[in-house]
C-alpha cells in the first residue's frame, strides 16, 4: 500500500547531507513557508548547502518584522515565534550558495544573513527574478533543459547567459534547476502525496514540488480523500509527507 | 500597495499579487475577517471577493510575462528619461532584491513608477547610475510633486500638486520637463479610506 506519510520531520530530512542543493517553496511574509521542515533541516547542523528559494535574505528576526504594522489594521495571526524562514539556514552559517530573488534586506544600514556571508567571503549569491526562478524549477520538474525568457536581457541578471532573438526580441537562456531535495508546504495531502493548497499559501510550493530528486512536504492535515478535480500537485511529485507544527487552518 | 486603497469595492479592477492571488478584495478590517492563508505580497490580510482566483507562482508569472497584465505599479530607486528603471540593487550593496520587479518591468503592458522626487537627489535622471532592472519600460511617473509621462524620450508633465509650477518641478531633476499640450492639471486624490491612508 502506498503511504508516503513519515512520522516526524526529523526522520523525513534525515538523509539530507552537507553540500546538498535544496529548493524551498514559500514566500517569506505570506503563509506557505515550510517552516517545520526548515527547522528540522537546521537541527541537522549541515554545512555548504546550496539553497534555492524565492526569499532567503531575511533571518528569523527579519521574517517576523516583515510587513510593517499600520494603524489598527488586523494582522495575520501567525504564531510568529514558530516561523523558520529559509534565511534561518543562512543565519546559522549552513549555506554557501543561494539562488534567490531577494538576497538583500535592502537596508543600507544593516546586512541580512546572506549579505553578511558575502562580505565574509563564504557565501555566493545568484540573484534572479521570480518568474525566471520558477521556470527553472518547473523545467527541472518537467524534464526540460531550460527556457528562453525576454526578462533580464541587457541587465546584470542576463549577463553571461546565452542570448537568442525571437521575433527580434533578445531572450535569455535560463537553465533548469534539479536540486537534490525539494521542501514544500501544502494544506492537505492524501497518502498518495496528492496535494491541495489554501488561498495565497500556494505560492511557489507547486512549482518546487517535483523539481528535486526527493520532494518532502509538510501539511496541516492528511485526509482519506481529496477531490481529484481539485488536486493541484499530483502525488508522483511527492515522496514524503509530514505534519506541520504550524497548523493555521486545522484546529 | 497603497494604491489599492483608492479603488472602490465595485470598481472591477482586478489586483494581482505576485505570489498568486488575483482579484482579491480589500484588506481585512476586523480580526473576524482575517483568513491566515490569504494575504497580499506585503502581508496585508485580504478578504476574498467573487471572481478571485489563486494560482501558483509559475502561473502568476506566466500572466505577467505573457503580457496579460494591463499595468503594473512599481517603486524605483532611479528612472531615466528614456524610461530605464533601476529598483533592485542599492549603491554599495553586496546583494539585491529583484523579486518580481524584472518580470513586471519587462512584460507588463504599462509600467507606472511611484516614487518621491523631493527627499533624495538623482531619482529622475538622463542616464542611470544604478544597475538597470529593465530598459525603456517606464510609461509614467507618479511622484510626490506630480505626474510625469515618458513618451519617446520626452518627460511630459501632466499634473502638479497645488502651488507648484513647471519651473519648481524642473529644479528637482536634470531631465528637461515639458508641459503637457493640454496644460498642467492640479493633482487631486480621492479615497474613502482616509483612515488607512493616514495610518500608513
Amino acid at each position: 500500500m502506498i503511504n508516503k506519510v513519515v512520522e516526524s520531520a526529523a526522520k523525513a530530512v534525515a538523509d539530507i547531507e552537507s553540500g546538498a542543493m535544496i529548493a524551498f517553496g514559500g514566500f517569506v511574509g505570506v503563509p506557505g513557508v515550510p517552516s517545520t521542515l526548515i527547522k528540522a533541516i537546521a537541527e541537522r547542523g549541515l554545512r555548504d548547502l546550496t539553497i534555492i528559494a524565492c526569499e532567503s535574505g531575511r533571518g528569523r528576526a527579519g521574517a517576523q518584522s516583515y510587513g510593517t504594522r499600520r494603524g489598527d489594521q488586523p494582522y495575520i495571526p501567525e504564531p510568529e515565534d514558530g516561523v523558520y524562514p529559509v534565511g534561518y539556514l543562512a543565519e546559522l552559517g549552513q549555506v554557501s550558495k543561494a539562488i534567490t530573488t531577494f538576497s538583500s534586506i535592502n537596508n543600507p544600514n544593516a546586512d541580512g544573513p546572506l549579505e553578511a556571508g558575502v562580505r565574509r567571503g563564504d557565501v555566493e549569491i545568484e540573484l534572479i527574478g521570480q518568474g525566471s526562478l520558477c521556470e527553472r524549477l518547473r523545467c527541472g520538474r518537467a524534464g526540460l533543459g531550460g527556457v528562453y525568457t525576454p526578462v533580464g536581457a541587457g541587465t546584470k541578471i542576463g549577463a553571461g547567459k546565452d542570448i537568442r532573438h525571437f521575433d527580434g526580441v533578445p531572450h535569455v537562456l535560463e537553465t533548469a534547476l534539479r536540486p537534490d531535495f525539494a521542501i514544500i508546504s501544502a494544506y492537505q495531502a492524501d497518502r498518495f502525496g496528492n496535494l491541495i493548497y489554501r488561498h495565497g499559501a500556494r505560492t511557489t510550493n507547486p512549482v518546487v514540488a517535483g523539481s528535486g530528486k526527493v520532494t518532502i512536504v509538510e501539511v496541516e492535515e492528511v485526509v482519506d480523500y481529496l477531490d481529484p478535480q481539485h488536486i493541484v500537485t499530483p502525488g508522483p511529485y511527492v515522496d514524503r509527507i509530514v505534519l506541520s507544527d504550524r497548523r493555521l487552518m486545522v484546529r | 500597495m497603497m494604491c489599492s486603497l483608492f479603488i472602490e469595492d465595485d470598481d472591477d479592477i482586478l489586483l494581482h499579487s505576485e505570489h498568486g492571488v488575483l482579484g482579491h478584495g480589500r484588506t481585512a478590517r476586523t480580526q473576524d475577517e482575517v483568513d491566515p492563508s490569504l494575504a497580499s505580497a506585503g502581508r496585508q490580510p485580504l478578504v476574498p471577493r467573487p471572481g478571485m482566483v489563486v494560482m501558483d507562482h509559475a502561473e502568476s508569472f506566466a500572466l505577467i510575462r505573457g503580457g496579460h497584465l494591463d499595468a503594473t505599479i512599481l517603486g524605483a530607486f532611479q528612472v531615466s528619461a528614456q524610461g530605464d528603471l533601476a529598483n533592485f540593487w542599492l549603491p554599495g550593496a553586496v546583494a539585491g532584491a529583484i523579486g518580481g520587479a524584472q518580470d513586471l518591468a519587462f512584460c507588463a503592458r504599462r509600467v507606472v513608477v511611484a516614487m518621491q522626487l523631493l527627499p533624495r537627489p538623482r531619482r529622475f535622471v538622463n542616464r542611470l547610475d544604478l544597475e538597470m532592472t529593465a530598459p525603456r519600460c517606464v510609461d509614467r511617473l507618479v511622484t510626490d510633486i506630480g505626474v510625469i509621462d515618458l513618451e519617446d524620450g520626452k518627460a511630459i508633465v501632466r499634473e502638479l500638486v497645488p502651488g507648484w509650477r513647471l519651473e519648481d518641478a524642473q529644479r528637482l531633476t536634470e531631465v528637461e520637463l515639458v508641459a503637457a499640450p493640454e496644460g498642467i492639471a492640479e493633482v487631486t486624490l480621492k479615497s474613502d479610506r482616509d483612515d488607512l491612508w493616514n495610518a500608513a
